[in-house]
């Protein structure tokens, strides 16, 4: 039996991510995800990927990992997210983006894990400088 | 010989006396956890430098509130401890100008954070919070 190397699969997901590969994203996730950053909140894994598709193509979304801790079930991680328009996007969360327009944000964020899928990501916005 | 630094082989067993001093207002105790030169960002993103600058605030917040933070979680490597606070705050005089939003005198505040410790041999080096959820029970709430 192949031991389950937390750190490679959630850099794995960090990837797949900035990819927006979302055919790899969505085995990540547990059918009753539940995922909340504060200024959206999602309660399944069809909702979030909904969220995902909803930008693609039009948000650019470039993440780079500060900082990880984790025991076994659970991540606690220190992300960087820049967020880049591609085209004018009215409906975007928190505030409209015009094309070009980027937006960059830390964040600390906590993952539950069970059965090698998220089942829970909670996201909370740090105000200061890393 | 070299101590063993306080944070192994448990740095939850440590992190909670940490807190526990906090909680009773145990500065010097507190402090102890502290490098040189400590620096915490609180959940508004304002940054206290240095161990008198954090003494200083925190003696202030007890003045007006009655503080507890619980642990909800924490984990660590050997250089940075992860944890999940919910910190209640009750009003002992009116707030008007408490640091999240004004309070009288009983109503509480519950702020549940993550926040990360960046741990330099035996003590803290930096403390960072984010706020992820701030709840307020005001008078005539629901109990």
């Amino acid at each position: 039996m192949v031991a389950f190397d937390q750190r490679q699969w959630f850099d794995d997901y960090i990837d797949a991510l900035n990819r927006d590969d979302l055919a790899r994203v969505a085995p990540f996730y547990a059918p009753d995800l539940h995922m909340t950053d504060g200024a959206v909140e999602h309660g399944s894994a069809v909702a979030v990927m909904g969220f995902h598709r909803q930008w693609q193509g039009r948000v650019r979304r470039t993440l780079a990992l500060l900082g990880y801790v984790d025991r076994p079930g659970r991540i606690a991680a220190e992300i960087s997210t820049v967020l880049e328009a591609l085209c004018d996007v009215p409906d975007f969360p928190d505030a409209p983006l015009a094309a070009g327009e980027r937006r960059a944000m830390v964040s600390f964020v906590i993952f539950d894990i069970a059965d090698g899928r998220f089942t829970r990501i909670r996201a909370a916005p740090y105000k200061a400088p890393p | 010989m070299t101590q063993p630094s306080r944070f192994a082989p448990d740095a939850t067993a440590a992190f909670t006396r940490y807190i526990a001093a906090f909680n009773d207002g145990d500065f010097a105790t507190a402090c102890s956890y502290y490098a040189d030169n400590i620096r915490l960002t609180i959940g508004n993103g304002r940054v206290l430098q240095g161990r008198a600058e954090i003494v200083r605030f925190y003696t202030g917040i007890r003045r007006v509130t009655r503080r507890t933070i619980t642990v909800l979680d924490c984990f660590a490597s050997e250089t940075r401890l992860a944890a999940e606070l919910e910190s209640e705050f009750l009003a002992v005089t009116d707030v008007p100008d408490f640091t999240s939003g004004p309070l009288r005198q009983g109503e509480r505040m519950y702020i549940n954070s993550f926040a990360v410790y960046d741990i330099d041999r035996d003590h803290f080096s930096r403390i960072r919070a984010a706020v992820f959820r701030r709840v307020w029970k005001r008078r005539g709430d629901p109990a």
